[in-house]
């Protein structure tokens, strides 16, 4: 306003102009009050706005990064559970067949029984290898929505997705090496990429395909027994099933050493499953780890986001106590300088 | 003179009471007037009568006195400077008030700040939760058709966000043209009011009276005429006859660069004049020409750039100006087409919203028209940005989710089971990216041969009714998601405002492709689910390159933004926040400007009561003078005339 001379109005003008500054103060921090945000829209903060949104990205992937995990580390613990079952009946088996026992005792009869057992053992071991958990079947790879472990039709020898597990033919030696290799990628917070070509860096996700024929071996060996630990246990349990229910003896020549033979390669069949068995357990325990890191970044993000959107009650309400003072003395001074001129005084 | 009659000093009393009254009537017009808006205060001239001339018994002693008071004018008090100084920043104050407004109706629709549920965002929310979607699909739901569902549910909210928001800016963008055009009629009608006031102070000119009312009158107009448009208001001299002067209004253009003409020399006297006097010109919007085979009631539309142009100068009754033109003839006042930088204030600001388009501007606009054009951004650009970011996400969700022919069909192979092309070259297939490479050379694209059962190439390579599956691919259930009509699938130009679920999505018949992988279909794989995977990838991170060229090839191919859908999002809307501050600022800045210039003006034109009171008691004391003056020269007189000599 000019110096020399203020008009009637000017002065009017000028404190309508404060008046409505001091009151747009007063309700931009009301309005931080009631929200209690620090910015009300993107125009306020461009850059805080941006990182907030960033930062709720991040928070709903881990979220949903979490869920992966517990789903994963879920069904890697059923399937550890089965593993255990499966160890168990073959362990069972081995302490129970003839190698050890069978051979040596008086009561040789009994093989004919035992046998029978093992090949139930055996059939109770296909069906809890076909363990199904939230729908998909656990160790069936990349086909996880059909059982995996079925018995041919001839009921001889075990096929996996229809397969045969003892791998006699190169295609079949293909197509099983290719559902061991099989990967089943999701992402677990490992900071998920992929490469130019559109396939996930595998370093950054994890592999949640379990193959059940890679737990119980598959293929066959240089003497022409199978490796797979169910059809070990069939032929152990044919062998034992087909002697003599009377006094014991074998029903052919080279039963027996069959038997011997067969009863070892079992043994180091549950070995190996053992080592897959402690894989799948640290598996899973990575899993726990994983979950605690995710849990931990969430709650860093919740933190985060509140730090950069969250307005403190106490300055948010101080700071409007003190624009309503502000707006209060302004219009006191109104009623002050407004009304009177010279001609009031005038007689 | 020397001697005075007798009755000769009731005249000088008369004339100071005159006086006196007259500037009580001045004084209480300028009291009553205190809020009239506009109103300059205005003052009595008075001056000192001199009698002079020779007088018959005149001698050199005598003293000359002066024949008391004449009351010669009523003046305003105004300072035309400042006029000039409040119109600029008037302008420029009104141009930024109409940019903040429009941009903040854009922020109304795109602003995502303390929206949605928990402050997540309205499309942020559905983006994250179309992530959160793929993401559980990809873990547990390959294969399953309720997750195809929830994802398909997912996407169509998100598809439905994209079409509101393209019909919400464009119903920002029809209100913005229905202001300006409304604009355009305003200054049209204050002209008009111009030009009859030019015409009334004129013929007051004339006629000897000041004409302060209606001069203030047409400053106000001349006021709200600023806000519209950036002008220059001078005053000319106009003869009317008879040695007789009268002013004359002009007001011009003040543009940026100056008028330009033809060559580019600056156009001189021959400005494109708003006003000269009684002629006055009127603004108009350009419209295309007129489709031959649209019915004759259609309403014109307007010309992309909104290019305007003023009409030649008129009179009251029609009659067109006659100028002089550069080679010094006189002719007809001509229309002039106004280039893009002409305007300033309120009518520019609606034209920029309504028309600049940032980074989407043509090389053509920004080589001839206005070099600053890619960094201008009104609601096209939001509304082109918006289109882009639909034609990216349907563009890359449909190829992520489509094999083209060569791999359905049968394509020849050699002994080896090797696909070769036409020449026998051996191909290596890519399923990932839908193509075949030479095996020799891996960067160039090789082109299968369709054939028979028997592995006989075609006849005809596009006759797909004879084509023959391909087994490997018998699990294929993938094609468009996304369609430029929910009723189809047709994938073309797809937009904001018509992104739609395919109708091969929406019905079954597509879902999303599990994996692009040839499978054996006596060994299914029904989990397989890398390409979910990657759907997820490029949707929640994926580094997408931005071209504006992507939208139209006409325009630039440099790329203004790398991220994903969310980062570009978040660009839209920081350009948005960050204009919108500068705006605000610069307002600020001007309406500070303004209103002290108004504060100035007012403290040289105002009326204060003080002061008007002051005077009041001045002429009070004038005018009880004068009458005293009378009544001592009455009782003077009266002791001459019936004292004296009785």
């Amino acid at each position: 306003m000019n110096l020399y001379r203020i008009t009637t109005n000017g002065l009017m003008f000028g404190y309508k102009n404060h008046l409505q500054g001091s009151y747009k103060k007063l309700a931009d921090a009301m309005v931080k009050v009631e929200t209690g945000r620090t910015f009300n829209s993107y125009a306020e903060d461009p850059a805080a706005a941006s990182k907030a949104f960033q930062l709720r990205r991040n928070y709903w992937r881990n979220e949903a990064q979490l869920r992966n995990n517990n789903n994963v580390r879920s069904s890697f613990s059923q399937a550890y559970d089965t593993i255990d079952l499966v160890k168990n009946k073959l362990g069972w088996c081995l302490a129970n067949d003839g190698t050890l026992v069978g051979l040596n005792t008086p009561d040789a009869s009994g093989r004919q029984a035992l046998g029978q057992e093992i090949l139930e053992a055996a059939n109770a071991a296909v069906q809890s290898m076909n363990a199904n958990y939230s729908g998909n079947f656990l160790f069936a790879g990349a086909d996880s929505l059909n059982v995996p472990f079925e018995w041919s039709e001839d009921g001889k020898t075990l096929l996996y997705r229809g397969v045969d597990v003892n791998a006699t033919t190169d295609e079949a030696k293909k197509l099983l090496q290719g559902m061991v290799d099989e990967k089943t990628y999701v992402d677990i917070g490992l900071g998920m990429q992929e490469n130019s070509d559109g396939t996930p860096i595998t370093s950054t996700v994890y592999n949640s395909a379990l193959c059940g024929a890679d737990f119980l071996g598959w293929g066959t060996d240089a003497d022409g027994d199978p490796k797979n630990a169910i059809m070990l246990m069939k032929e152990i349990g044919d062998i034992l099933k087909n002697c003599n229910s009377e006094n014991g003896d074998f029903a052919q020549a080279g039963d027996e050493e069959r038997l011997n033979r067969l009863s070892k390669k079992l043994q180091t069949s549950l070995d190996q499953m053992n080592v897959k068995f402690v894989e799948l357990g640290t598996k899973a325990q990575f899993l726990n780890t994983n979950e605690t890191k995710l849990k931990s970044e969430k709650d860093t993000l919740n933190e985060q986001i509140l730090d950069v959107e969250k307005m403190n009650d106490a300055e948010a309400i101080t700071n409007m106590a003190w624009a309503q003072y502000c707006y209060n003395a302004a219009l006191k001074i109104g009623t002050n300088i407004l009304s009177e001129s010279l001609i009031d005084y005038m007689r | 003179m020397g001697t005075i009659s007798t009755a000769g000093a009731y005249n000088i009393a008369k004339l100071g009471i005159y006086a006196a009254q007259k500037a009580m009537e001045v004084t209480g017009n300028n009291i009553t007037n205190i809020n009239t808006p506009g109103y300059t205060r205005q003052r009595l001239e008075q001056k000192s009568m001199y009698m002079g001339g020779a007088d018959r018994y005149s001698s050199k002693w005598e003293a000359r006195v002066g024949g008391g008071v004449i009351t010669t004018s009523v003046s305003q008090l105004r300072d035309p400077y400042l006029d000039i100084r409040y119109r600029t920043e008037m302008s420029s104050a009104a141009a930024y008030e109409t940019k903040l407004k429009g941009l903040q109706q854009l922020a109304g629709v795109l602003d995502e700040v303390g929206k949605g549920s928990d402050d997540e965002g309205v499309f942020e929310a559905q983006f994250n939760d179309l992530i959160a979607q793929l993401t559980d699909m990809a873990a547990s739901g390959a294969g399953k058709d309720e997750y195809d569902t929830l994802v398909r549910t997912s996407a169509k909210s998100l598809v439905s966000l994209f079409n509101t928001y393209a019909g919400k800016l464009e119903t920002i963008r029809q209100n913005t043209l229905k202001s300006f055009e409304q604009d355009v009629n305003t200054i049209n009608g204050i002209l008009q009011k111009i030009q009859t006031l030019n015409d009334s102070i004129r013929k007051s000119d004339i006629h000897g009276g000041p004409g302060l009312e209606l001069r203030d009158e047409r400053n106000l107009l001349l006021d709200q005429l600023s806000e519209y448009v950036k002008i220059n208001v001078r005053y000319e001299s106009e003869p009317v006859g008879a040695g007789l002067t009268v002013e004359k209004l002009i007001v011009e253009l003040d543009s940026e660069d100056g008028r330009l003409d033809a060559n580019g020399d600056p156009l001189g006297n021959n400005g494109a004049q708003l006003i000269n006097g009684r002629y006055i010109t009127q603004f108009s919007i350009d419209t295309k020409p007129k489709d031959p085979n649209a019915p004759p009631d259609a309403p014109d539309e307007y010309v992309d750039n909104l290019s305007m142009t003023m009409g030649p100068l008129t009179s009251p009754s029609g009659k067109l100006m006659r100028v002089k033109n550069d080679a010094g003839n006189y002719v007809d006042s001509t229309a002039i087409k106004l280039t893009d930088n002409d305007l300033l204030g309120r009518l520019q600001a609606n034209r920029e919203l309504l028309t600049e388009v940032g980074e989407f501007s043509t090389q053509d606009t920004v080589d001839n028209v206005d070099p600053n054009a890619q960094t201008k951004r009104g609601i096209p650009y939001y509304q082109k940005a918006l289109d882009l970011m639909a034609q990216k996400f349907a563009g890359s969700w449909n190829d992520a989710n489509t094999l083209p022919d060569t791999f359905l069909y049968k394509v020849q192979t050699n002994n080896n089971g090797e696909p070769i092309d036409a020449a026998g070259n051996v191909l290596v297939a890519d399923p990932q990216k839908g193509k075949y490479y030479l095996k020799d050379k891996p960067d160039t694209e090789g082109t299968p041969v369709f054939v028979d059962d028997q592995n006989n190439p075609l006849a005809d390579q596009t006759d797909k009714t004879q084509y023959v599956d391909n087994p490997m691919y018998s699990h294929y259930n993938g094609g468009p998601l996304f369609s430029n009509n929910g009723n189809g699938n047709d994938i073309s130009n797809i937009t904001a405002a018509n992104i739609s679920i395919s109708q091969a999505w929406a019905t079954g018949a597509t879902k999303i492709l599990q994996t692009k992988q040839p499978i054996d279909p006596d060994h299914p794989q029904t989990t397989l689910q890398d390409n979910i995977q990657h759907l997820l990838s490029i949707t929640a991170d994926n580094n997408f390159e931005y071209k504006p060229s992507d939208l139209d090839p006409n325009l630039s191919n440099t790329t203004f933004f790398t991220g994903s859908y969310q980062g570009f999002l978040t660009k839209m809307c920081s350009t948005l926040a960050e204009d919108t501050r500068i705006s605000n600022g610069r307002l600020e800045n001007y309406v500070t400007a303004v209103n002290e210039l108004y504060g100035d003006r007012d403290s040289v034109s105002g009326v204060d009561l003080n002061d008007e009171a002051i005077n009041m008691m001045q002429y009070n004391k004038a005018y009880s003078a004068s009458c005293r003056l009378l009544t001592t020269m009455d009782e003077m007189i009266d002791k001459l005339v019936n004292g004296t000599a009785v």
